[in-house]
């Protein structure tokens, strides 16, 4: 995966291998209110999985035969990646916390956290960020506008 | 319905509301925020606030989006003349001369001029805005069903435009888009499709859930891989241009208020292209040609007043026909289609109260960004100063919050999350996100769309090819992709997206 032609064979089977699903799911879609001899409920599925596996092979083919220069493509190296790696944790763990703890909570930890954690000081002002965001959320947002934004258990 | 003095009249007491104006002053402060941050657009900011102002009426929420995004024009060029960072892809050309004149020490006048050519051209292209979308919207009166689906679909071909280099991989991202729109329940039928028996996807994944994470999501990761820091500090002393400069930027002005409004009506025109093409224009014309890009205050004249032009040029198609010809205002459009506004001709005869307050706050919009720039622009140009360590995770709270502001579903944020990585991988393998944008937002109307042609043909497909009207819209999308895959066919290279603008 380290050049645009190895990428492209990738995205393309991939991409063939989604337009099959697609296809295959789309058999098991139902008739609706006798709007069949109009537009069958399967058409725009089988269309547009027709067209991604379509696609797939036609990006697998395009790579096959190129014999240009190497095209690199730009992945970040192991810190980069770490960095996007634990961003990505920890904003799946914010989004998996909102019910349980709430937003002001699980904003202020995540806030917090990954601020320290990009910026590798200060926490002191990392935490205050967090707190500030976590009360606007909750006083402005919740409160005072009336966003449906999940309170937690301190609230309920 | 023509253009009427009364309704632009009543649309100005809507648009001068307290609550309206509040929020309008809001939305150009936010546009302008957006604008001066690097790492976020117009496109991603409408996209994260959208579902966070249901809590307003449909006119506020509107003037605010609106104001967001013209906002975000204006504010672009404070970074590119500060720190030589454009905010947003249509602010490159004026950083050639804007940051040019702010090692000069001319930061001062840059900033000004930029404000004032903005607000010129700005001004100028709503009047365009005015009248021409009212005459659009009275023709597009005589479309059916099958004409809307044509017209759809003719903005669907768009694709090829905004795939640039990549066309097939523009093609996928736009099949993916529309995949995604299919999921959940048939519009019409209520039949579910391609929903493995998941009760969340019975839903259908909400095209603002899909924006925020192609967007605001992907960019983040895109940055945070870098490292990136401080950017670093310029002097702004004085402010207001020599008078010698505004009467050498009173042509520059005018005409890029021609060029950015006319290509602004041009599908897939967005303002990046139409700011460069401003920029040569003026070097191509000027007197003063050879200190373009050392510094020629002309430069950021035309490239910032073509920016605002093309802005309100866009809004002509998508009040008249409900098209969105960039990316913005696809995001603009759904914002209009959550609150059960149907942009195109009915708008402006069903809603006219709503239609002309939104082209009214427009020029107010004008007026408060000039008043909030010229005097701001050293806070702005300091805003910027903002570590992306703490930046990045608040576009990513935002982000979060706004995907479940939509319907009050984690499912939502989950799908925004998925969209951010699959958008990461597409703008690290050269893949263009804008076509699945587009397809995303404009899936819905397609389809409805075309059902209801079916039904009322009674299942003849001909009627696309057979009323005047479709059958013109349809000749030009198929010519257009047409043409697209042969000019692909013929390359013989690997598809690489260039970095999407306007995002």
């Amino acid at each position: 995966m380290r050049t645009q032609r190895s990428v492209d064979l990738v995205s393309g089977v991939g991409l063939t291998l989604l337009g099959l699903v697609v296809l295959a799911a789309a058999t098991r879609i139902t008739g609706g209110m006798g709007m069949e001899d109009r537009l069958p409920p399967r058409t725009l599925p089988n269309l547009v999985g027709a067209a991604v596996l379509l696609g797939g092979l036609g990006l697998v083919w395009q790579a096959w035969r190129y014999r240009g220069p190497v095209m690199p493509v730009s992945w970040p190296g192991r810190s980069g990646m770490l960095r996007n790696l634990v961003t990505m944790a920890a904003l799946a763990a914010y989004v998996a916390s909102l019910e349980l703890l709430g937003t002001m909570v699980a904003t202020i930890l995540f806030v917090t956290g990954l601020i320290w954690y990009l910026r590798r000081s200060g926490f002191i002002s990392a935490l205050l960020i967090g707190i500030v965001c976590g009360l606007m959320l909750h006083f402005v947002f919740i409160r005072y506008l009336e966003l449906s934004l999940p309170v937690g258990f301190l609230f309920e | 319905m023509l253009f009427s003095w009364d309704y632009l009249l009543h649309g100005f007491g809507t648009a001068l509301s307290p609550l309206n104006l509040f929020w309008a002053t809001v939305g150009c402060l936010i546009g302008t925020l957006v604008g001066v941050l690097p790492g976020i657009g117009p496109s991603s900011g409408i996209a994260i606030l959208l579902p966070l102002t249901t809590v307003l009426p449909p006119t506020s929420a509107i003037i605010m989006m609106a104001a967001i995004y013209y906002g975000a024009m204006y504010g672009g060029s404070t970074t590119a003349i500060t720190v030589n960072i454009p905010g947003e892809a249509a602010s490159v050309p004026t950083a050639l001369d804007g940051y040019a004149m702010a090692k000069q020490g001319r930061a001062g006048p840059a900033l000004a001029m930029s404000a004032i050519s903005s607000f010129v051209a700005g001004t100028l292209s709503l009047v365009g805005l005015t009248f021409f979308a009212p005459a659009l919207a009275n023709v597009a009166l005589a479309f059916g069903p099958a004409d809307y689906f044509a017209l759809m679909f003719m903005g669907l071909s768009l694709v090829i435009s905004l795939s640039g280099k990549a066309l097939l991989k523009g093609i996928l991202g736009a099949t993916i888009g529309l995949l995604a729109s299919l999921i959940g329940q048939n519009p019409v039928t209520g039949a579910a499709r391609l929903t493995f028996g998941s009760v969340e996807l019975m839903a259908g994944v909400n095209f603002i859930s899909v924006i925020i994470g192609l967007f605001s999501i992907s960019e983040v990761l895109l940055t945070t891989e870098q490292q990136v820091g401080h950017l670093y500090k310029v002097d702004i002393t004085h402010l207001m241009p020599r008078w010698g400069d505004i009467r050498r930027c009173m042509g520059a002005m005018l005409r890029s208020c021609g060029v950015g409004f006319f290509l602004g009506l041009l599908p897939g025109c967005a303002p990046s292209v139409t700011t460069f093409i401003s920029y040569d224009l003026e070097k191509r014309i000027s007197k003063n040609s050879a200190m373009f890009g050392k510094g020629a205050i002309e430069g950021v004249a035309a490239a910032e007043g073509a920016n605002n032009a093309c802005t309100s040029g866009g809004f002509v198609p998508l009040f008249a026909f409900g098209l969105p010809v960039a990316p913005s205002m696809a995001v603009l459009l759904g914002g209009l289609m959550m609150y059960g506004l149907q942009p195109g001709p009915m708008l402006f005869q069903q809603k006219p109260e709503f239609v002309w307050a939104v082209i009214a706050s427009m020029y107010i919009g004008n007026v408060i960004l000039l008043v909030l720039n010229l005097p701001l622009v050293g806070m702005w140009a300091r805003i910027a100063m903002i570590p992306f360590p703490i930046l990045g995770p608040l576009i990513l709270l935002f982000s979060v919050i706004g995907a479940y502001s939509i319907r009050g579903l984690l499912f939502d944020v989950w799908i925004a999350l998925i969209f951010g990585v699959i958008g990461y991988y597409m703008r690290k393998t050269g893949f263009p996100v804008v076509p699945m944008v587009l397809a995303s937002v404009l899936a819905q109307m397609l389809e409805t769309s075309l059902q209801t042609a079916l039904l009322i043909s009674q299942g003849s497909w001909l009627v696309f090819f057979t009323r005047p009207i479709a059958a013109v819209f349809m000749t030009l999308a198929l010519a257009s992709i047409t043409r697209g895959l042969w000019v692909q066919l013929r390359a013989h290279r690997l598809e690489v997206a260039e970095e999407d603008s306007e995002v």
